[in-house]
């Protein structure tokens, strides 16, 4: 049977697309029964120019559809994809009834029975976890057999909608074929035309979690059961993605991945004794199944970032959403994770139906102390209610339409605004697409919790610590000094929406933070306008959108050499000792006094990384003194009489010669002019 | 004795989406 497996138009500039894993699992299985599957990835096809988005879009994916005259469609069905995967059927339906059409994935499968009530058009859903049960309900289309007794299908039987028991979940993964990406255009298509710098692949690790989170759909995919591949298999799919298909990059699919140490270690270990440990990967975890050891050798077997599902700050908030995580070593693996060079994407969740403003300043202020660790990446999003989850059963009666979040986002396809026909549809099956909802939460008005979510990881990101110690000293929540800042933005005329945007804080937040502090006089932490001159130069520097190629110094002639300080160099003087603060900072003292201490600090920029040296007085004089003009020869005349002490003025020249060897090396000095570049031959 | 070059790491911090790319998160990719 010919089979087309569709992926549902979706566009989100700042995200990236990825091949469908799930489609072309589905795809190689299907082939391997010997039927004819074929793969239309729209989201693809959206970067590539070559689907428009606007009111046709919908009509134009169904005659793409059509014209490969399938006998079977499979639409693979997200939160937010669902609406338009409902409009596409029914085109493809109205033009030619006799083809049939297929729903699966999380949110299909958890609003089977209502989406086919709702839906005359759809035949069957496939509910859980596909390959089997596709390949059956393929085989008994074809062989025109009744649907009766095929496991885990909720079908249409004339005017009767059909529930059939769950199948069995698949006892061994490795008994299913490797993902043939044949099915799909290759990496670097994806790779270039959402213009991201490396060819990203997916690899299935496992499936499964054993927690109940009250806002979560694996477990009602997954039925709390865990399965993970066999690590000689892992390491067969990653070689097969990398040496055939050109993967540079593995994104771990596994909420659990850590969750066996044995597993990892084997894995790891594998990646290591292969080479495989080259290609960089990202993976999912959870904080109280990883400590420095394992964290070390996940970074030597080639992790890169990772993903940490924190949630929330308060206890009542963790309890409310059954997550059982223990809050006092949440810092320091955070730490441990950074330690390693390993970025971690630090996920939370405000907004839940009871949270009051405590809870949602501690989440807050969670936040902040993990910003500042330096090195993470927070998430803040809106609780979200998806189909088939505790939350959507116990709160289905209070959903309401008020703002957006990442689950109803990438279907604005008319202009900047979602299609009237989805809509409509949303607005008619709350149950179907909840999570294009919202419920309302007692701390904030909706509105102000999104605008909390957009902008609160920009401070967490750029001012954590400037925003952690202002918070203190001016006795205010993490939430009333946020609105605060964004109030201050109105008045003074700096800004006219409601929303924070990265240019609003980088360019408005420090003087902010200068005029709060003024009105405070005396502080009780004195450092503190140190601290925002601090992560002000530290954004400084990242504003050189380039860095100075690399550069060879000739060092033969090196006392006519004019150094140069860098382009993306800062440098910074402060009356405080600045690296200690932050240490203390980073391991939660915050009411310490200090005396004054006067450091000197480069701050550069190389490749989306910010590095932040201390350097003495001599470095600083050097650094100072390197402006393309005066000669190492007259430099180190210069600074003869403040450091030369019982020292030769050819002894002191070696040292300064040997100081600008360092700087350069450090790439933080460079020959003013293109005759200090190596002869090319 | 002459002053010598000191130079001390204080911190590293890959920049994240603030200022450049969205992170490379799962939960912003459709799959």
């Amino acid at each position: 049977m010919r089979i087309a497996l569709v992926f549902p138009p979706f566009y989100l500039e700042p995200m990236y697309n990825m091949p469908p894993l799930g489609l072309i699992l589905l795809a190689t299985n299907l082939a391997a029964d010997g039927h004819d599957p074929f793969i239309l990835d729209f989201p693809l096809d959206i970067r590539r120019g070559r689907l428009h988005l606007g009111k046709r879009i919908y009509a134009e994916c169904a005659s793409r559809i059509l014209e490969k005259d399938p006998g079977m469609v499979g639409f693979s069905v997200q939160c937010t994809t669902f609406p338009g995967a409902v409009r596409i059927a029914q085109l493809v339906k109205a033009q030619n009834p006799g083809i049939k059409i297929v729903f699966g994935g999380h949110s299909a499968s958890a609003v089977d029975i209502e989406t086919l009530e709702a839906f005359p058009w759809i035949d069957a859903v496939v509910r859980g976890e596909g390959e089997i049960t596709m390949s059956e309900l393929a085989l008994r289309y074809a062989r025109a057999e009744e649907l009766h007794g095929a496991r885990g299908l909720s079908f249409r039987d004339g005017g009767r909608v059909v529930r059939n028991g769950d199948r069995e979940l698949i006892a061994d993964l490795d008994e299913l074929p490797l993902a043939d990406y044949s099915f799909v255009p290759p990496f670097s298509a994806y790779r270039d035309s959402c213009g991201i710098p490396r060819s990203i692949a997916i690899l299935e690790v496992g499936r499964g979690c054993p927690h109940h989170c009250i806002y979560c759909s694996q477990s009602v995919m997954w039925r709390r059961r865990q399965r993970t591949y066999s690590v000689p298999r892992l390491i067969r799919e990653m070689r097969n993605l990398r040496d055939r298909f050109g993967a540079q990059c593995f994104l771990l699919a596994y909420d659990q991945f850590t969750a066996r140490r044995s597993f990892v270690e084997q894995f790891c270990g594998s990646l290591i004794e292969t080479g495989l440990n080259r290609v960089p990967w990202y993976c999912i975890s959870r904080l109280d199944t990883v400590d420095a050891e394992l964290l070390g050798l996940m970074r030597e077997a080639g992790c890169e970032s990772m993903c940490y599902g924190i949630d929330s700050g308060s206890k009542r908030t963790l309890a409310f959403i059954r997550k059982n995580i223990d809050g006092d070593i949440l810092l320091r693996r955070v730490r441990e994770t950074t330690d390693q060079g390993i970025v971690p994407t630090l996920s939370f969740v405000i907004g839940f139906p009871e949270e009051e403003r405590e809870d949602i300043d501690a989440t807050l202020e969670l936040a902040l102390r993990t910003g500042v660790q330096g090195g993470i990446n927070p998430l803040l999003q809106l609780a979200t209610v998806l189909p088939g989850t505790d939350l959507f059963h116990r709160y289905a009666d209070r959903l309401v339409r008020s703002v957006d979040t990442y689950f109803s986002l990438g279907i604005e396809f008319d202009g900047a605004r979602r299609l009237r026909s989805d809509d409509d549809l949303i607005d008619a099956h709350p149950a179907i697409f909840c999570s294009f909802y919202n419920l309302p939460c007692p701390a904030f008005p909706l509105e102000a919790l999104n605008v909390l979510a957009v902008g609160f990881p920009l401070i967490v990101n750029l001012y954590p610590r400037s925003f952690l110690l202002l918070m203190l000293e001016a006795g205010e929540s993490p939430s009333g000094l946020f609105f605060r800042f964004m109030d201050w933005l109105a008045q003074t005329g700096r800004k006219t929406d409601s929303t924070l945007a990265p240019r609003d804080c980088y360019n408005y937040f420090a003087a902010f933070a200068v005029e709060t502090v003024a009105a405070m006089d005396p502080l009780e932490r004195p450092y503190l306008r140190e601290m925002i001159r601090y992560e002000t130069m530290a954004l400084e520097a990242g504003k050189f959108d380039s860095a100075d190629t690399a550069f060879f110094m000739d060092l033969s002639r090196i006392g006519d050499l004019k150094p140069l300080l860098a382009r993306n160099i800062v440098l910074g003087e402060f009356t405080f000792n600045l690296p200690d603060i932050i240490l203390d900072i980073k391991h939660g003292v915050l009411g310490k006094t200090y005396s004054p201490s006067r450091t000197f600090m480069v701050f550069s920029y190389r490749a989306n990384e910010l590095d932040v040296k201390e350097i003495n007085d001599f470095g600083m004089d050097l650094l100072r003194r390197c402006d393309g003009v005066t000669t190492v020869a007259d430099i180190s005349r210069d600074l003869f009489a403040v450091y030369g002490k019982e020292s030769t003025h050819e002894a002191f020249f070696d040292l300064c010669v040997d100081a600008i060897r360092e700087l350069a090396e450090l790439n933080l000095v460079r020959p003013a002019s293109p005759h200090h570049l190596p002869e090319r031959g | 004795m002459s002053e010598v070059l000191k130079v001390k790491e204080v911190e590293k911090k890959v920049v994240m989406a603030a200022v450049c790319h969205a992170p490379s998160d799962v939960r912003h990719v459709p799959t």
